[in-house]
């Protein structure tokens, strides 16, 4: 009998190419395309409306966040108990997500309830009234929520750092505060719902066992709102305004952990660079095996996780690194950082690493179109800046392809020494 | 539906193979019967920080993430109570390198000083991220000891203590893995793209070989019945004051599992169920409340904790909460409040079939509570389930001296 080498690893196989269908289109009667993706095991859809409706679109801080987040407070025909109960009776949920760019309002069901939850996500979509009573509730809860979240060295250093890189009145940099939510009115709710949601710019996509008998019942019950395409202007500048400084503490007493973020300016997903430096990015802090996670969780033992990101939005693109640490080496772990991120600017890297990485990446990138609704995620990230699937082609080409060169390159360009923002929050 | 074949190794491993040709992934699940209720009084957190360790290399692998990396592939763990499940997703056609790892490290560890040294920081940083450093994190520390006096669920997973995680040895390290890290104690699912034929194979190349273990029969003191309402009053530096109730209740495989679970789906499940539209939105006493079962395999724990409103008296907020339980106690459920929770359940199962890691856990955790197929069975269980049933349950769970009650104040 042959004898079992367990220190010869079995031969793998790189994967080299991933199945991306197109999504297909279907027509609505008020002439929006709506996107749908029909794949999956599963007698289930979803429905997705990404709203272009934000905080750049706020006349007062928190508007377009509780604007969406009390969608389901109550309209001219059910009080929001009836909405609850409406939904909940056919296992069906609604997703109300305000984000700082678009905002999202998303539907699960069942296929078989589907003609049962449709009327009611659509009155909420068309008859939103926001009651004064559902307001002053929800006011006094995120008021509790948001002093609790400041009491979190995460949350305090992430609301610093998005002041110290967009600035303070900046809708990217804004830091809520409870005078800002005491200040919200149904009046300014309605006003921005009117706006920007009743008749707001949309782009739906819907997935799951999508067939011609629930596409026309979508289009019965949300095809004739008055959405538009278009895009909307902000009423709020986009552009930073970040701080001179670039070092900054928030000091709170009595905390055991310390949390760290260190980022700059970067690019966004249309620009030529921004492949080449999201791999870059996996590299230095974007998987379990990477660079920072190997450094300072698995060498020195400073923290449960790190990581690290490039955040695209419309009109620009950062980097970011962000983790929490023992208080007591707050400091070391902040050098390690930068010894981390100085080390790309100054090395070449490994092909052997370099290897782990692509294969990583792509493995992940097929876990990514597995699915209706991970396919669908992908193709809201492309949708959002006007890109189809040939995206994922290039990206494909560059992962598989990319020269430590080509990264050599791109962090001398974007993560040069002595230009970073950092912020620690919590017992220094 | 589930579909499943199982078969067992001769070393004991159990082996579940679940095919879904819809996916170009494949997935590994290990369930290893060991949990934190295995743990000595004395050493708290071991099963946890060992969870950590067996990424620390293994026999003839000296890094257990990398290779899986280098193949497409990713990885986690998890400990509880009562298990500890390591799961990893790799494109199908390097499956084999899956079998490789994982039998390696069952095998036997690379029993490294440095990943225990670097491994003990990072489970203490865990421990202050989690449970020291959070608002309300230290709850669990507080309320399983004052439920539990006898069984092991008396601590929580991260351990009683940090000083337990820092005293951990090489030797408690050796121990504990040829106690309960063996073939015959654990549980293997494959899923996705794979037949049955591919994975007896390479359970036969790669798991067979190991050698099945001694492992010790479970025999965990039962906690006694309470007899006495028990109360802790803490202060602590928080925005706003809290309430957590807990009475003791049947183990998971008890027929009445399925009544306190939907028992606790009318109190807390959606924005529709009774806590949140009673209590905060028409009392207005609460900001947020929850209802829930622990779920765990040995008699659990029903839990009601809430976060109340500035001003509200932590008696009234108690009182409210009592008041919630004595409908259930007193009144029958309608038909159709109990239909919308049957319905959310079906839902619930249908959309976690999407995922096939979803899958591959829930059949693991099924056969080790006897039968792989629970997992296709479960919603019958809660079908049958009629209002007379939650209405006594109710009432042999609320009662005073079943309760622990922990009053959370916030200092001024």
């Amino acid at each position: 009998m042959e004898i079992l080498n367990r220190k010869q690893a079995p031969v793998y196989k790189t994967i080299e190419h991933i199945e991306i269908p197109e999504p297909k289109v279907y027509t609505l009667k008020n002439g929006l395309p709506l996107y749908y993706i029909n794949d999956g095991t599963q007698e289930v859809i979803r429905i997705e409306l990404c709203f272009n409706a934000g905080y750049g679109h706020e006349s007062i801080r928190m508007q377009a966040n509780a604007s969406f987040n009390l969608l389901n407070s109550g309209t001219a025909t059910r009080t929001s108990m009836q909405i609850a109960e409406d939904l909940d009776y056919y296992g069906s949920y609604l997703e109300l997500s305000p984000q700082k760019e678009n905002s999202y309002i998303t539907l699960y069901s069942l296929n078989k309830h589907l003609n049962s939850v449709l009327p009611v996500f659509a009155d909420v979509l068309s008859g939103a009234i926001y009651p004064g009573k559902e307001i002053d509730t929800y006011k006094q809860n995120a008021i509790q929520k948001l002093n609790v979240n400041n009491q979190k060295v995460s949350n305090r250093s992430a609301r610093k750092f998005n002041q110290v890189m967009f600035g303070e009145n900046n809708p990217f940099g804004y830091a809520e505060t409870e005078a800002d939510l005491q200040a919200i009115t149904p009046e300014l709710l309605q006003a921005f719902y009117v706006n920007y949601i009743k008749s707001g710019s949309v782009s739906i996509i819907v997935a799951g066992k999508v067939g011609p008998e629930q596409l026309a019942a979508i289009d019965d019950y949300i095809g004739g709102m008055p959405f538009t395409e278009k895009p909307v202007p902000t009423i709020v500048s986009l552009t930073p305004t970040p701080a001179t400084e670039l070092s900054h503490r928030v000091e709170m007493e009595g905390t055991v952990q310390c949390a760290i973020r260190v980022g700059k300016m970067a690019v966004n997903k249309p620009h030529p660079d921004y492949q080449a430096l999201k791999i870059l990015n996996t590299l230095l802090g974007g998987y379990f095996g990477s660079r920072l996670m190997s450094n300072i969780r698995e060498d020195k033992g400073y923290t449960y996780g790190i990581g690290s990101w490039i955040i695209s939005r419309q009109d620009l693109g950062y980097f970011a690194v962000s983790t929490e640490v023992g208080a007591d080496v707050y400091q070391d772990a902040l050098n390690e950082i930068y010894y981390e991120i100085d080390l790309l600017t100054t090395e070449l890297i490994e092909e052997d690493e370099l290897e782990v990485v692509r294969n990583y990446k792509m493995g992940s990138l097929l876990k990514g179109f597995d699915g209706p609704f991970s396919r669908a995620d992908k193709l809201r990230g492309l949708l959002n800046y006007g890109l189809d699937t040939s995206y994922y082609d290039v990206y494909i080409k560059k992962i598989l392809t990319i020269k430590p060169e080509e990264l050599h390159d791109v962090a001398k360009r974007y993560l040069q020494a002595g230009s970073f923002y950092d912020v620690v929050a919590g017992k220094i | 539906m589930i579909n499943f074949e199982r078969f067992t190794l001769e070393n004991g491993l159990r082996v579940l193979v679940h095919t879904d040709n819809s996916t170009p992934m494949a997935v590994m699940n290990i369930l290893y019967d060991v949990g934190a209720r295995d743990e000595n009084p004395d050493k708290t957190g071991f099963a946890h920080l060992f969870e950590h360790l067996m990424f620390g290399g293994s026999a003839n692998i000296p890094d257990y993430d990398e290779p899986l990396q280098l193949v497409g592939g990713e990885n986690n763990a998890f400990t509880s109570n009562d298990i500890t499940n390591y799961y990893l997703t790799l494109p199908t056609a390097n499956l084999e390198t899956g079998f490789w790892l994982e039998s390696d490290r069952m095998l036997e560890l690379a029993f490294s000083k440095k990943s225990l040294d670097v491994q003990r920081n990072v489970v203490i940083e865990e421990f202050k991220q989690r449970y020291l450093n959070q608002p309300y994190g230290d709850v669990w520390l507080l309320l399983r000891p004052l439920a539990y006096q006898v069984h092991p669920y008396n601590w929580a997973t991260i351990g009683k203590e940090i000083k337990h995680v820092e005293d951990a040895t090489m030797e408690d390290v050796k121990g504990f893995f040829y106690k309960h890290y063996r073939p015959n104690n654990a549980i293997l699912v494959v899923a996705g793209n794979v037949t049955v034929e591919q994975v007896k194979e390479l359970c036969n190349k790669w798991f067979l070989p190991i050698p099945a273990g001694d492992v010790p029969v479970r025999n965990l003191p039962k906690e006694p019945a309470q007899t006495e309402a028990r109360k802790l009053t803490v202060e602590r530096a928080v925005p706003a004051s809290a309430i957590y109730k807990t009475w003791h209740i049947q183990d998971r495989l008890h027929p009445d599992y399925y009544a306190i679970d939907l028992a606790s789906d009318i109190l807390s499940n959606g924005k529709s169920s009774r806590l949140y539209q009673r209590l905060v939105k028409e009392q207005k006493l609460f900001s947020d409340i929850n209802a829930y079962q622990t779920g765990d395999i040995d008699a659990g724990l029903f839990v009601v904790s809430g976060r109340l409103n500035n001003d509200v008296k932590m008696e009234d907020a108690e009182k409210a909460i009592d008041e919630q339980l004595d409908i259930l106690k007193n009144e029958m459920v309608e038909e159709r409040e109990l239909d919308k929770l049957k319905n959310k359940l079906e839902s619930n199962n249908v959309f976690g079939e999407m995922s096939v890691l979803n899958k591959a856990m829930n059949l693991a955790y099924a056969e080790l509570l006897g039968d792989a197929n629970r997992v296709n069975t479960e919603m019958e269980s809660y079908q049958k389930v009629t209002p007379a049933d939650i209405k006594r349950v109710a009432n042999t769970v609320f009662t005073p001296e079943n309760s622990s009650t922990l009053y959370y104040h916030a200092k001024n």
